[in-house]
């Protein structure tokens, strides 16, 4: 095929899937598609194979073509021009049943040629608890309308019975409907550009530039492989759901231009919905996959043929039905993302060439808080704590990760103002700002997370109520790298100053840190809270993970960070062996002190040789 | 309409990064050019030469032109310079307690992903923020705090306020402070109370306020605005005053008027409040010097293409009305001001050629050769093939008459580099590989204005397309036909277009208030908001020397579905103050302007809509000299050819025997029938087979299709 | 010369695994280089302060070159858990 040609259909398919992304947010009207991009849009070939993956929440671009197998298995016959179908049942290939997909075949003078499928996390999806996560919970029955597949546009009619079928068992059926047509209208882009696509250059020219692309990404991928070192490495993960604990095992082999992933020794399926179906899974570690290792290559069906993935029935990271999972994209997927970013990271470090390409983890878990209620204007509403798109870089190879940087599964993410969330919710915050200590201690540090505190204000019912599926508190999950630490766990207090005061406690109006707000400290995880009267919700969120040894850490850089106020005298002196006096290093104590911090490391080898 | 009427010349300058152009115009005579090369750091010196270099076009002496000037119009690049490299105050910033981090933090990820394209984006572990203007330590938090309704919640601590403003005077040795506290854009007391205090303490230090500078929602790009416009504030107060009053040595003492982001001017007093203004203010120009030219022959919907060695940037105007950008950054940074909306690929005449190594796809840009060493041709030692290669291989330009005969091009150099470098790896010969890196710059740039036109629900057929610069005339035969635009203008002022924007701007302050309201609401309340912005606004338009029948208030109201997070700012074409009949025509409109820019079924009509930004545009209308439209002659061009040469015709994609015209040597009226060539001063313009072009009374080229 | 082993370690031509700092020689590498560190386990709010208040289950490990003192690796863990051995073959 000649390279021009293929070059400008290359540029023309970027544009479709941007475009349609764009679409996607424009029709949609929340505040999770269009701050936290908590989407996907994606374009399959015929055949449902990945042609090009857009930059959404990358778990989906694999679970999204196996949507688009499954339909083409089950509807075989059946599908026409103008037709769009619903997939949302994690056991067929979604990730969890908020995460709807639509998804569209392209028909190009009557012959089926390719398809587009996008996500939004829907408003609502009629679980037990609003906004689609729902710790209640414990199978998948309670989780909320469920589909394998069904066809909600026939030949470009909407299928009026199945959308009120649909609408009738969400809350707030109105801002769902809203969400089904920003997909409907996002597929109909995509269609009508590819059509546009196809009408100028010919079918047979652009199939030929579609299957070049993806035997170029295969290409690519497997030269890439072949560069890097063959071998075996591992992590584990461990998180917390209500007092319990869950691991996830991985060993990851590369041999040649091959790749399996296995997590053979991950924890049996829980009761509660972190659970990773099969496909969570697999689009889990593909998240990470991408980025770091196919930052110059398309993503798609080529990228996605040398991988291979263990994964042990009934466990954690491949439930059995009817298993609840509403939560697997921040529970247990995201263990699977940092387990799989910390291994792809060690394969990289052990290459002369790729080593700068390393990263300790991102943000290693998200903190899903929905707030449902009454707000100042009186409407009932249901919103998303944008927070937890904030995140946090780990440090990498080349440099410290970026505070509040962000995560690599979700590449281009972003957290609401303050301004915007207290015009939208009764509530109002104390403080915002980075969480000192929390990012992982090395060579280079690990991005901080960051810390709030809301408390109501102007609330109709005197407050709200929300509903929390928080992990990675008892243990941190943003690994380090080399001898980096990780990144400090999280952190939910739920303030208990309504009961303080009526005890006698004095008031403070306007609290700046979490010591300062009187009352109880309740940590809480899991479930439904109220926000009332003067209590206050605390959340303060990880930090990313550590690169390489922190006594080797420049001094200087220790100092900068402690005048900064994201590291603690203590621990620059504790971890770092750097004191620090007024922002200024203290040479001759700092010496003293690193050297005796060796010395007590190698001394403690001695204790074990007795 | 009657307007101030003083002197007889407009100068307009434009200082761009390496040139600085001037256009002067007066009644009942041509339009004069002049260029010449930017001085920094003393810009004035550059614009004094560029402003001979016109004057001298005409015959016309410096100082008599200065005597009889009207008004002196400008544009500069010098806040964007101010960011890019660094050079601003040491700036401080001022914020309410607890919320320190908003500027570092930029929104979590957005800071970091912000301005970066899909390679950047899709390699996260490569990517980092923008060091902030303002470093951690240069920021203060103060006891304060006011709600989402404006009220004070916890009055201003005085003392600790200027304790922390001592602080960062004295001890920080701060020269600029920015002052952003939450919701001051609701309530600005508490603001305006810190720069007193500041005022008291530092009579000298610049202080930006945000309830000032943009009082909108959204505190990090309120915060972002205000520090960049303290940052850069007193730099642009020094350079304006250093222009007046070189102007001054040079006998003129009028207004200076300021070219503003928004392709309004502002007087230089308070353009000089307002350095975030000034940004992007020369891709706005070129974009009002478009629309001018488009009003000059009778089009409205036009698309504003400029491309020279670095970039190709293109805007939109639809029915005479220009759009405004969303999110715009500078460096990376965020800000929040009016501005037109330009966007921009990198894709230039020295954009560099290069073949992926490993997927053997070429690749243009995004590095460029630049001025130096530039393009192979040019002969200085560039070693890397650039698109102006790309050109000369097809035939599209001379290399004896390049820049009328003064760089002879080398052509042999080119093809040597461009063989071994591009057209080997690619299996191809050199005039296939050409023709095809031509094919993808065209598909590239057609890739781009698909993105502002089509994707935004507007048919370019409906356009004309405006072709500037130096690069933009050699592809938009080629992009133009792709996008099957009405015709094609290669406006007479191309390579002075931002200067030629500046003399056909109109000066414009903008006003806003941000209030919620849901419609239907109270008529008389809408009113009374925009009052007091009226009031205001007539005082300054009539302070900047303009009276009633020369000032124009064009009202407009932000709104949105409620519980959808788009909004649309839209013009009230009806009767102001509203009245039922006007306020039902708003609503109207909206609608339809929704529709238009987010599909068909993306409003969610049931939650009822809501008014968020109230925004007032006042206009002092700028008299200008009618432009002289020159006689037409007959259609015969043949005493303009000069040459005849193989050239590539994309219609057969190869190359084909074309005439060559010279410029200079064409008359208004002149028709021709493609391929043909014609050779400007400092391009050269191509049209392809199955295209006419001709000359208009305005020494336009037109370029329509068959 | 070396390559690289991980971050902190390398490989030298006869396949002994190196502390990258300090080159000291900790085994060949068809064996457990951890085995051949000095490794510390402590519960980590202890090691790293108040913000890693956690299940006091959860121990850093972490292993150091028994000759300069360097950080090798570190490893999240309950108590008992083997060692994340990683094998690079090259």
């Amino acid at each position: 095929m000649d390279p021009i040609t293929f070059s400008i259909i290359r540029h023309r398919l970027f544009r479709i899937v941007d475009e349609a992304v764009i679409t996607l947010k424009h029709v949609s009207g929340s505040a999770i598609t269009n701050e936290g991009h908590d989407l996907m849009v994606s374009l399959y070939r015929a055949d449902g194979s990945l042609l090009m993956g857009g930059v959404g929440f990358l778990h989906h671009l694999t679970s999204a073509a196996e949507a688009c197998k499954s339909i083409i298995r089950n509807f075989s016959g059946n599908i026409n021009e103008g037709d769009i179908f619903l997939l949302n049942c994690p056991y067929t290939a979604a990730l969890h049943t908020s995460d709807i997909y639509l998804i569209a075949p392209i028909h190009h003078n009557g012959v089926l040629v390719a398809w587009s499928a996008c996500f939004v996390h829907v408003y609502d999806i009629g679980a037990m608890n609003p906004g689609g996560f729902s710790p209640d919970s414990n199978d998948i029955f309670t989780e909320g309308f469920s589909s394998p597949g069904l066809k909600l546009v026939d030949k470009g009619e909407i299928r009026k019975d199945i959308m009120n079928t649909i609408l009738n068992m969400v809350r707030s059926p109105e801002m769902v409907a809203l969400d089904m047509s920003s997909m409907i209208a996002c597929n109909n882009v995509a269609k009508d550009r590819m059509q546009s696509l196809i009408d100028k250059y010919t079918p047979k020219v652009v199939d030929k530039a579609c299957s070049l692309l993806i035997s170029q990404s295969e290409k690519l991928f497997k030269e890439r492989l072949a560069e890097l070192p063959d071998g075996c490495w591992h992590s584990r993960q461990y998180f917390d759901v209500k007092g319990q604990t869950f691991k996830v095992l991985l060993k990851m082999s590369k041999e040649g231009e091959k790749i399996v992933f296995d997590f053979s020794g991950s924890s049996a399926q829980s009761q509660y919905g972190i659970n990773c179906s099969r496909w969570a899974s697999w689009g889990g570690l593909f998240a990470p996959l991408f980025p770091l290792l196919c930052y110059d290559i398309t993503w798609n069906e080529g990228v996605i043929r040398p991988v291979k993935m263990i994964a042990p029935e009934g466990s954690v990271v491949n439930a059995t039905r009817p298993a609840p999972v509403s939560i697997a994209t921040v529970g247990a997927i995201q263990a699977v993302n940092n387990a799989a970013c910390v291994c792809i990271s060690k394969m990289l470090s052990a290459s002369d060439k790729y080593s700068k390409e390393a990263t300790a983890v991102w943000h290693g878990s998200h903190f899903a808080i929905f707030m449902f209620g009454k707000n100042q204007r009186g409407t009932q509403s249901i919103g998303i704590l944008t927070e937890t798109f904030g995140g946090a870089a780990g440090a990498r190879a080349i440099g410290d990760g970026v505070d509040v940087g962000g995560e690599v599964p979700n590449p281009i993410s972003r957290m609401a103002n303050v301004e915007t969330m207290e015009a939208t919710f009764p509530i109002r915050y104390l403080f915002r700002r980075r969480l000192k200590d929390s990012g992982g201690p090395g060579l280079h540090r690990g991005g901080t997370g960051a810390e709030f505190a809301i408390t109501p204000h102007d609330a109709p019912d005197g407050g709200i109520n929300y509903v929390i599926s928080g992990k990675g508190t008892e243990y941190p999950m943003s690994d380090g790298l080399g001898g980096g630490y990780p990144g400090a766990p999280s952190n939910y207090l739920w303030v208990k100053t309504n009961e303080a005061l009526e005890s006698g406690v004095p008031l403070v109006a306007y609290p700046n840190s979490i010591e300062q707000i009187p009352g109880k400290k309740e940590k809480i995880s899991w479930g439904v809270f109220p926000l009332v009267g003067l209590d206050s919700l605390y959340v303060g969120w990880n930090g990313g993970g550590g690169y390489g040894d922190p006594l080797s850490r420049d001094c200087d850089s220790v100092a900068r960070d402690v005048k900064n106020g994201v590291v603690s005298n203590v621990i620059a002196e504790k971890v770092y062996g750097v004191v620090v006096d007024n922002g200024k290093v203290i040479h001759k104590e700092t010496n003293f002190l690193r050297k005796k911090l060796k010395r007590e490391r190698l001394e403690m080898g001695k204790i074990n040789d007795i | 309409m009657e307007s101030i009427v003083k002197d007889k010349y407009i100068i307009a300058t434009d200082v761009g990064g390496t040139c600085t152009d001037t256009v002067i115009i007066a009644s009942g005579e041509p339009i004069l050019v002049g260029k010449s090369l930017s001085t920094p750091p003393n810009f004035a010196n550059g614009i004094i030469n560029s402003i001979k270099d016109a004057a001298k076009n005409g015959s016309l002496d410096i100082n008599s032109l200065f005597k009889s000037c009207r008004f002196f119009v400008h544009g500069s690049t010098v806040v964007d310079n101010t960011l890019l490299t660094r050079d601003g105050a040491k700036t401080g910033l001022v914020t309410t307690e607890g919320f320190e981090d908003t500027l570092l933090i930029t929104r979590g990820a957005y800071g970091r992903w912000g301005g970066l394209t899909e390679d950047g984006i899709k390699h996260p572990v490569s990517t980092n923020r923008a060091d902030p203007l303002v470093p951690g330590d240069r920021i203060k938090g103060i006891i304060e705090r006011v709600d989402y309704k404006g009220h004070i919640l916890r009055e201003l601590d005085l003392d600790q306020a200027e304790s922390s403003i001592r602080d960062l005077i004295e001890n920080h040795k701060v020269n600029a402070l920015a002052v952003c506290l939450l919701w001051s854009f609701f309530n600005p007391l508490h603001e305006q109370k810190v720069k007193e205090i500041v005022r008291s303490i530092s009579p000298e230090t610049y202080v930006s306020l945000s309830s000032e500078i943009a009082p909108v929602p959204g505190e990090y790009e309120r915060t972002s605005t205000t520090v960049i416009n303290a940052y850069a504030g007193r730099i642009i107060e020094n350079y304006l005053q250093s222009l007046s009053s070189k102007l001054r040595d040079h006998g003129y003492d009028g207004e200076i008027l300021v070219m503003q982001g928004y392709g309004g001017l502002l007087p230089a007093i308070e353009a000089s409040n307002k350095a975030v203004g000034m940004l992007e203010c020369g891709p706005a120009a070129g974009v009002i010097g478009s629309r001018y030219l488009g009003s000059l022959m009778g089009d409205e919907n036009i698309i504003a293409a400029d491309m020279g060695g670095t970039t190709f940037k293109v805007g939109v105007i639809q029915n005479g009305e220009l759009r405004h950008a969303r999110e715009p950054m500078v460096d990376r940074f965020h800000y929040v001001a009016p501005k037109l909306d330009v966007v921009s690929i990198g894709a230039g005449g020295g954009s560099i050629i290069s073949i992926d190594p490993r997927t053997n796809v070429p690749v243009i840009g995004p590095q460029s050769a630049g001025a130096f060493p530039g393009p192979v041709c040019y002969g200085q030692g560039g070693e890397e093939p650039t698109l102006t290669d790309v050109m000369m291989l097809i035939g599209y330009m001379d290399p004896d008459r390049f820049l009328g005969g003064s760089v002879p091009l080398n052509i042999k150099l080119a093809k040597h580099i461009f063989k071994a470098k591009i057209a080997d790896p690619l299996g191809l010969d050199v005039d296939e590989a050409a023709v095809g890196i031509y094919r993808i710059a065209a598909a590239q740039i057609t890739d781009l204005i698909h993105e502002i036109t089509v994707e935004q629900g507007l048919d370019p057929r409906d356009y004309v397309l405006h072709a500037f610069g130096g690069s933009c005339p050699l592809l938009c035969s080629m992009f133009g036909a792709e996008l099957q635009v009405k015709k094609i203008v290669v406006p007479y002022t191309a390579s002075v277009n931002c200067a030629f924007g500046l003399v056909s701007a109109d000066v414009i302050h903008e006003y806003t208030h941000t209030e919620t309201f849901s419609v239907p609401c109270d008529i008389n309340k809408v009113n009374s908001i925009f009052e007091p912005m009226i009031k205001k606004a007539q005082n300054q338009l009539k302070a900047d020397g303009f009276i009633d029948k020369t000032i124009s208030m064009e009202w407009s109201i932000d709104l949105r579905y409620a519980r959808q997070v788009h909004e649309v700012t839209t013009l009230i074409k009806g009767v102001t103050p509203l009245n039922k009949d006007s306020m039902n025509l708003l609503i109207k409109h909206f609608e339809e302007l929704y529709e238009r820019r987010y599909g068909k079924g993306s409003a969610y009509r049931d939650a009822g809509i809501e008014m968020t930004m109230f925004r007032l545009t006042a206009k002092g209308l700028v008299e200008r000299p009618s432009v002289e439209r020159l006689p037409i002659n007959s259609k015969d061009y043949s005493e303009a050819i000069i040459d005849n040469r193989k050239i590539f015709v994309y219609l057969r994609n190869g190359l084909k025997e074309s005439p060559v015209l010279d410029f200079d040597k064409i008359l208004p009226g002149n028709a021709f029938s493609g391929p043909v060539l014609i050779h400007t001063p400092i391009t050269t313009i191509v049209i392809q087979e199955g295209q006419t072009g001709h000359m208009d009374d305005l020494k336009n080229i037109i370029i329509e299709f068959d | 010369m070396t390559s690289k082993f991980s971050a902190t370690l390398s490989i030298d031509q006869n396949g002994t695994i190196l502390c990258s700092d300090c080159e000291k020689q900790l085994c060949s590498r068809e064996e457990i280089w951890k085995n051949y560190a000095i490794v510390s386990e402590q519960p980590m709010e202890r090691t790293c302060g108040s913000t890693y208040t956690v299940s006091k289950d959860v121990l850093l490990r972490q292993f150091y070159c028994p000759e300069c003192g360097s950080l090798l690796d570190s490893e999240i863990a309950l108590s008992g858990d083997p060692f994340l051995n990683d094998t690079v073959r090259g």
